[in-house]
């Protein structure tokens, strides 16, 4: 608890950004509005979690 | 570039030659343009699917306050790495967020000034040997937590800071900071030092805008976080009025590239002035 994330680093992990990101997809959105806003920073930053996202939303379409 | 997106949509460039990866979070590296069309993507997902505009925004928000941070870190460590200044990378990523921020239907430049401050306290009280941390979502929920700051060399009293940062162009002390505790302190302090030069009405306006939200926003940082006696070290919830935004005759911080502003132990920096006023309220052995 109260444990953070170094500055330097994203506040949420891959993994977690590419699940919340799938259920976004599927329109299920966290509960928590400050994990959701964390997830759209860690996208917005992280090379990989785009690469998952674009690819999530190109075989949907 | 759409092609080149579209190319990295489908795997046929891998994205870290446009894109750099950041797993330790690097400044981000494509050409504007990429980057605007990245962010623009990006944020349309969410749009799509319905995520609110405010909390899109505060993503916006965080993308740039750790953006600020990640491309200052890099400057002190590698001041003649590139000859592009500071300045123009932070505006390069600015630029392509707010293109992307549009579509929440919130003003940027609202917003953008609170996020350049929080950085700035960053790389200030990183730079005075603190260990800063962004606190994880779960632990606040509401966001209204900024910055973790924990001392590593304290090893008798240990101590944890919950740290809220807030910025006013029209305050005329450098910083103000006060235990969250004593909000009728930090906000006399606030009314003592206010700039009403100019415009009178819009500088009370701010005022009374600026109390609001510290009154909402303290109280429910204070309502979520443990009691002390649960928890392995003391915690002290504070807040930090900065000086700075665009505008402002006093700025803390550089307003374009969000760096503190003066040496760490120099005179009158930001630096100074941050130690001053924390070491009153973590040093003392009375610590509320
Ligand atoms: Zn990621």
């Amino acid at each position: 608890m109260l444990k953070g994330t170094p500055i330097g680093k994203t506040s949420v992990d891959c993994e977690t950004a590419q699940k919340v990101n799938k259920e976004i997809s599927e329109g299920i959105h966290p509960e928590s509005e400050s994990l959701e806003a964390a997830v759209i920073a860690h996208t917005l930053l992280c090379a990989k979690c785009q690469k998952v996202l674009f690819e999530q939303e190109d075989a949907k379409n | 570039m759409i092609e080149s997106l579209t190319s990295i949509a489908q795997g046929e460039i891998p994205i870290s030659e446009i894109y750099s990866e950041i797993n330790t979070l690097k400044s981000v590296d494509p050409s504007e343009i990429t980057l605007k069309k990245i962010s623009e993507k990006v944020t349309g997902f969410y749009e799509y699917n319905k995520s609110k505009a405010y909390v899109r925004s505060s993503g916006c928000g965080s993308f740039l306050a750790a953006q600020i941070i990640a491309l200052n870190l890099e400057e002190e460590n590698n001041p003649s790495d590139e000859d592009i200044p500071l300045a123009d990378k932070v505006k390069k990523v600015e630029s392509a967020i707010r293109h992307a921020h549009k579509a929440t239907g919130y003003k940027w430049e609202d917003i953008k000034n609170g996020f350049y401050a929080e950085a700035a306290m960053a790389l200030t009280l990183n730079n005075l040997g603190f260990q800063v941390n962004i606190p994880d979502p779960v632990d606040d929920p509401e966001g209204k937590i900024d910055l973790l700051v924990t001392d590593p060399e304290e090893k008798e009293n240990p101590f944890l800071i919950t740290l809220q940062v807030k910025n006013s162009v029209n305050l005329k002390e450098g910083v103000i900071i006060e235990n969250a505790n004593n909000l009728g302190a930090l906000i006399h302090r606030i009314e003592d030092n206010w700039d009403y030069s100019g415009n009178y009405e819009a500088a009370s306006d701010r005022l009374e805008h600026l109390i609001n939200s510290l009154d909402i926003s303290t109280e429910q940082m204070l309502q979520y976080l443990p009691s002390s006696d649960n928890f392995h070290m003391k915690i002290i919830p504070i807040i930090a009025i900065i000086s700075g935004g665009e505008g402002s005759k006093n700025s803390m911080y550089n307003v374009r590239t969000g760096s503190p502003m003066g040496g760490t132990f120099e005179e009158g920096s930001m630096a100074t002035k941050v130690y001053e006023e924390l070491s009153k309220i973590i040093y003392t052995k009375e610590r509320t």
